[in-house]
């Protein structure tokens, strides 16, 4: 049962019949003429780097050879529709190309009746059904094959997506669409002859209107993240290719190579394959610690599309994977299955390493010929001994893997390292920097049982980081356990503060009014990361406090979202402002207690820092930056917690005599008194 | 409103043999106007659609087209595949498909739409700045 490849192939290697990507070798088309097949001569410049062929030709080929509806994530520049056209071209395969942008007539896509351009005669019928974009890219014609680009997949309109999904479930059971509304317009499917591919661009990610997709709708495809941008290394080789500096083909090591067997294995020779019991018990240990690790966002936490690891679909895409490219040896050809189908989901080095040392235990070590005196029943003990070790190796493995990765000892990840960069330097306080606060702090979290959450999406991080703000993250609890409120913050750091030369935490923390109040006493930060202001938003100041609200909901619309739709939480929290300012505005002459309180309420508000999170951030930067940065060192901002009396709290003047805290009826305004931006993810 | 020639014609220049659509991005409709005017006198002939694009794609003298929002969605179309090697278009009448290959030597392709045009269709998702190449303002 041993196809092992032959170590002479190139990397795209073409015969008279059929063309090989990277070993997996696809037919050529009988019938090529058309003009929907692209011209072979328009690629005579394409350039075979190790990216596109094995991150692109090599992975379309196999969904191509596999039947399988292929969904590939990646930016606008990497080349993805180029690449399908270009082996298509080679292969003689007509493109039925449709952008999904903008697409909301379903029957540009599956076809409608138009009056009949060929009537001739009275009996000639009136109307005939014309084919839509979709539906001609489904219908088999003789020595054809095609394929249908479904760009920009993640913009298509729900009810297209529901058509596009009966298309998919056609294919995959080789039914029949039905095209017309009276079913009399039916075209009967094949994944031999109709190829489906689909492309989208990262959700966000600077890419307008790119909603992420359901992960359920994902179920259907094979989903491939690949990067954003080219990697650095295929860029260089294509520069120098470009400019003659170097070959257009780059040498690809033949231990990436496929090679697929003329016919899949059938499924009652699955018994014959040695160690494939010992794989499946492994492998189903695999697929449970893959998704665990993802449910856990140790895995995948950037990344904005939604997926999940399959309980259905995964096992048995790995079926016909190993049916098709079995080569002899079943731990390689399970491994490559796991890579394609689990790891080609992840994009984060990191992240796909994780995976890789879990499907390094999906192996299988033939056990060395019996001892004579050992029957049957020994050789079964061993297997089962080495079964029993290998899961918990992985069980061991998972102990580590699934404690949420912001447990981890490790004071900063790879994708807090990623955010700093994207942030800016001295704009990003992570879980490092509260070991700067309070040393041996990240460590604790751990048995604190405190869970990071995931960071906010990069898009977000570099929006505010054009805007010079800051990331930081919040925790809820001291290294000792006890609740963080701002009385304890004074209590553990103010001895620090004077050691260091850093004046007081707080410029009073005596006063009874602020010990009698939650804010100072009960309330801690939300574990949540956030972005802040180091200090009051242009403009914010000598506002009372109903048209700082205002000020906020103008600062959603015409800056921070300019240009953009406001996401709906804004939009809703905008509404519920406008619903209630009239009532508020009146309050405010005659129960400013009430107003206060519903002020204090009102979501838009929650874009402001609680006191003790301001606190938390004033020394947070003073001990993460080198230059012992002040948040708020001459202003205040209007946090959204009462005081004991009904107040709204203040804070500010965070200089070296201490932070002050105050309190004000929502009427009063200062020059000094204005919003600072804290805006919590999750 | 004067636009001069001249940045415009230097613009041109660049834009040959280029493998992306390069866009000319006008103030307001009267500037738009004037850059049509000078595009014409370059040479450049003009498409009134995206299904008539693809006829005089490959024209000798440079093409341009007026990208405006009943057909913003073609052009938009056109624009990402221009670099792929091979243009497919719908025609929503007679439903069928049209092709045609771009031929990047000595090409030129601009399409000329207002700022206000392109800022709509970025909100509509359509983001024709990242999917053409050289870009031109006054």
């Amino acid at each position: 049962m041993s196809t092992q490849p032959d170590k002479s192939l190139a990397p795209i290697e073409e015969t008279d019949d059929a063309v090989s990507y990277a070993g997996v070798r696809l037919p050529k088309a009988e019938s090529r003429e058309s003009p929907l097949v692209p011209k072979k001569e328009k690629y005579a410049e394409y350039i075979n780097d190790r990216f596109s062929v094995l991150q692109l030709q090599q992975k379309l080929a196999i969904s191509f050879l596999m039947g399988e509806p292929i969904l590939i994530e990646g930016g606008t520049s990497i080349g993805k529709t180029t690449a399908v056209r270009k082996m298509a071209s080679e292969l003689g395969w007509e493109v039925h190309y449709v952008n999904l942008n903008g697409a909301t007539d379903v029957e540009d896509l599956m076809g409608k009746y138009i009056p009949n351009p060929n009537k001739r005669q009275p009996n000639d019928p009136e109307y005939i059904f014309a084919d839509g974009r979709v539906t001609s890219g489904l219908r088999q014609q003789k020595g054809r094959i095609k394929v249908v680009i479904l760009d920009e997949f993640n913009s298509a309109a729900p009810n297209v997506l529901i058509r596009l999904h009966e298309v998919l479930d056609a294919l995959e059971r080789g039914g029949s669409v039905v095209l017309s509304e009276d079913a009399s317009e039916d075209i009967t499917t094949s994944k031999q002859t109709t190829k489906v591919v689909a492309f989208t661009n990262p959700p966000g990610k600077g890419y307008v209107a790119r909603p992420a997709l359901d992960p359920a709708q994902l179920r259907r495809w094979v989903y491939q993240k690949l990067p954003d941008h080219l990697p650095d290394a295929a860029f260089s080789f294509a520069v120098d290719a470009l400019f003659s500096q170097g070959e257009a083909h780059e040498n690809i090591p033949h231990d990436n190579f496929l090679s697929p067997r003329s016919e899949p294995v059938p499924s009652e020779q699955f018994a014959e394959i040695p160690g494939l019991d010992v794989i499946l018990q492994k492998y189903k240990e695999f697929h449970r610690a893959a998704k665990g690790l993802l449910q856990q966002r140790s895995i995948g936490s950037n990344q904005p599309q939604p997926f999940t690891y399959d309980d259905r679909e995964e096992p048995r895409r790995v079926r016909d994977f190993v049916a098709r490219f079995y080569n002899g040896d079943i731990t390689e050809t399970f491994q490559k299955a796991l890579r394609y189908y689990y790891v080609n989901k992840l994009i984060i080095d990191e992240d796909r390493a994780k995976l890789e040392e879990l499907i390094n235990h999906v192996s299988y070590t033939a056990p060395a010929t019996p001892s004579k005196r050992k029957g049957l029943d020994a050789q079964r003990v061993d297997i089962d001994a080495e079964i029993e070790e290998r899961q918990q190796q992985i069980l061991d493995l998972l102990g580590e893997k699934l404690v949420p990765s912001e447990t981890k000892r490790t004071a900063e990840s790879s994708s807090e390292r990623e955010a700093a960069e994207v942030m800016g330097e001295g704009k990003f306080f992570g879980s490092a920097s509260l070991d700067t606060m309070i040393p041996g702090w990240s460590a604790a979290l751990e048995k604190l049982r405190i869970a990071i959450p995931p960071l906010p999406p990069r898009a977000e991080m570099e929006r505010h980081a054009k805007r010079g703000d800051v990331l930081r993250l919040r925790v809820s609890k001291a290294p000792d356990g006890s609740d963080l409120t701002m009385k304890r913050v004074n209590e553990l750091l103010q001895d620090d503060f004077k050691k260091k030369k850093d004046g007081k935490v707080l410029y009073d923390a005596t006063e009874e009014w602020k010990l009698k109040s939650t804010f100072f006493t009960k309330d801690t930060p939300e574990v949540a990361w956030a972005f802040t202001t180091d200090t009051v938003l242009p403009d914010s100041t000598n506002k009372n406090y109903l048209d700082q609200t205002q000020f906020l909901a103008d600062f959603l619309r015409t800056q921070l979202f300019k240009g953009e739709k406001l996401p709906k939480e804004y939009e809703e929290a905008i509404r519920e402002f406008e619903s209630q300012k009239a009532e508020i505005t009146k309050l405010m002459g005659s129960d400013w207690k009430e107003a206060a309180k519903k002020l204090s309420a009102l979501r838009l508000n929650q874009l402001r820092a609680a006191p003790v999170e301001a606190l938390f951030d004033f020394v947070q930067t003073l001990r993460g930056t080198a230059d012992k940065r002040r948040t708020l060192v001459d202003k205040y901002t209007w946090t959204n917690k009462l005081s004991s009396g009904g107040h709204l709290v203040g804070f500010g003047f965070c200089d070296s005599d201490g932070a002050g805290v105050g309190d004000d009826p929502p009427d009063y305004t200062l020059g000094s008194l204005g919003v600072a931006l804290s805006r919590k993810f999750p | 409103m004067r636009t001069t020639l001249s940045p415009l014609a230097d613009f041109l220049s660049s834009c040959k043999s280029q493998k992306e659509v390069s866009l000319v991005l006008a103030k307001d409709e009267a500037e738009l106007s004037s850059f049509q005017d000078a595009l014409r006198s370059s040479g450049l002939v003009s498409a009134d659609s995206p299904l008539q694009l693809l006829s005089v794609l490959n024209s000798d003298s440079g093409v341009y087209a007026v990208v405006r929002s009943p057909h913003a969605k073609d052009y938009y179309d056109f624009a990402v595949q221009y670099p792929t090697g091979q243009i497919e278009l719908w025609d929503r009448t007679s439903m069928q498909a049209h092709g045609a290959t771009p031929s990047y030597e000595n090409s030129v392709m601009i399409f000329l739409m207002t700022k206000a045009d392109l800022l709509s269709s970025q909100q509509e998702g359509r983001d024709f700045l990242a999917n053409c190449g050289l870009v031109f303002q006054s």
